[in-house]
């Protein structure tokens, strides 16, 4: 069966002022499936990840040709509004970001800046199905109330995942979101990551060899603002085509 | 070859592949006194190789602590996984080789002596193809050499052969002179291990493929 491409780049660059960050890139994404992007840092994976969701739009001298479609649209098309972009493709950090607010307030913004509940019933109910999705409800059933900040770093992280879910996203994006984590809380994103991963497209980031090939179906090689190989997981860490590539995973150099 | 990042990573493949090389030797030495014992019985020799095959288990398990450290420590990837891979498998491999060369010897100790009329080396002969073959797997290891691993199962369809011939030469032997079925039956037996070594040659050969390609060769 073949997948459906849920995102793709065409001849994308991007500059950072006078510098060329990413440079002609044109990368598929399959739909409700993981894809890593892995390489070097500086390389432009985190560039990429960010061009997806428009993020980088706050960066002034940030510049962006070529195209992104997600569903055969262009994301990048001038009557484009970036913001309910956002809710269509949500964003998971490093660090565990939530709002200086409770732990329902942290999921319930969402839904309700973009009037996603009728009723304080359907709210308390949306924020309870989010939880429950990123694995975290049952630690915080009974704080709900309490801070988003209070919780540790691996549980903030999955109420980051919740708050990122509330809006009912169809992809999301997620940049290296273990580097601050523990293994167990990692396990436990991963964990959630292969769960998520049937519902939605899932882009991640990482840093980690091993965590890519645990969790993705597809690796993408970026180096020095270029794709080297895009390919099946399985088969760039087993048997990369491209000699660069083999020396990154294999941590080799000369 | 580029080097790792971290040197001791080079380190410890490279003590990987010289302990499997080492103990791929120490193989290569038991099955040639073991085949020279089947022409000029040698009862001493015999039992040194039946002493010495402790020491070949013991390489075995010396490679399967380095791979298992190496793996959890470095969690490889690509290449460097299946170094370790095969390195796992081939001294398994080398394990039954050092068996088989151990059984004939304990075959030898069984017959003690040739018979007079008993004028064949054909087995002899068989081992010396099989002695042959396993050292060019050895080699193709050794030397990372697709082109040396590729002779290999073509050698080993000799030897194949040879051991057929090996094997009615020996039933007319029996069927002749009854007089020696025992020490026949015995020598069929050593023929039997040299033909499992030639098996076990040609899938060393195949590791040594997989290794370079990254894809299993059929069997």
């Amino acid at each position: 069966m073949k997948e459906t491409v849920k995102i793709k780049s065409k001849k994308l660059n991007v500059f950072y002022g006078e510098k060329k960050a990413l440079s002609n890139i044109n990368l598929e994404i399959p739909e409700r499936k993981v894809t890593s992007l892995i390489g070097p840092s500086g390389c432009g994976k985190s560039t990429f990840l960010r061009c997806l969701n428009r993020m980088n739009d706050s960066i002034e001298i940030c510049k962006v040709e070529g195209q992104i479609f997600v569903d055969e649209q262009n994301i990048y098309e001038k009557n484009l509004d970036p913001v309910l972009l956002r809710a269509r493709i949500g964003m998971v950090f490093q660090k565990p970001n939530p709002f200086p607010k409770s732990i329902f307030e942290n999921v319930a913004y969402g839904p309700k800046i973009h009037g996603l509940a009728n009723s304080g019933d359907e709210l308390n109910n949306l924020v309870e199905v989010s939880l429950k999705k990123a694995g975290l409800y049952d630690e915080v059933k009974d704080r709900i109330d309490e801070p988003g900040t209070s919780l540790s770093g691996g549980q903030q992280q999955r109420l980051c995942i919740a708050r990122a879910i509330a809006v009912s996203p169809e992809v999301i994006l997620m940049d290296e979101p273990c580097s601050a984590l523990d293994p167990i809380a990692t396990a436990k994103i991963e964990e959630l990551i292969d769960e998520l991963s049937k519902n939605y497209t899932i882009v991640i980031v990482t840093h980690s060899m091993q965590q890519a090939a645990r969790v993705s179906n597809q690796t993408a090689f970026f180096h020095m603002g270029s794709l080297i190989e895009v390919g099946k997981t399985e088969d760039v860490f087993s048997m990369p085509k491209e000699k660069k590539t083999q020396d990154y995973i294999t941590g080799k150099i000369g | 070859m580029k080097e790792h990042i971290v040197s001791n990573y080079d380190e410890d493949l490279n003590s990987l592949k010289s302990n499997l090389v080492e103990m791929g030797l120490n193989c290569e030495k038991q099955l040639f006194h073991a085949i020279n014992i089947t022409r000029i019985i040698n009862i001493a020799k015999a039992n040194e190789i039946i002493t010495n095959d402790d020491e070949i288990d013991a390489q075995e398990t010396k490679i399967r602590e380095l791979a298992t450290i190496t793996l959890s420590k470095r969690q490889p990837l690509a290449d460097d996984l299946r170094k370790i891979i095969i390195s796992l498998k081939i001294s398994s491999i080398l394990e039954r080789i050092g068996d088989h060369a151990s059984n004939i010897a304990g075959r030898i100790l069984h017959v003690k002596k040739a018979p007079e009329n008993y004028l064949t080396d054909s087995i002899y002969q068989l081992g010396q193809l099989v002695l042959k073959n396993f050292s060019k797997a050895l080699s193709s290891y050794d030397q990372e050499s697709q082109k040396i691993a590729q002779i290999v199962p073509a050698e080993d369809v000799t030897i194949n052969s040879v051991y057929e011939t090996c094997f009615r030469e020996h039933l007319h032997l029996m069927m002749e002179e009854p007089k020696i079925l025992g020490f026949c039956t015995q020598m069929l037996f050593i023929a039997k291990e040299l033909e499992r070594i030639g098996d076990l040659s040609k899938v060393i050969s195949k590791e040594v493929i997989y290794n370079l390609k990254g894809k299993l060769v059929k069997r």
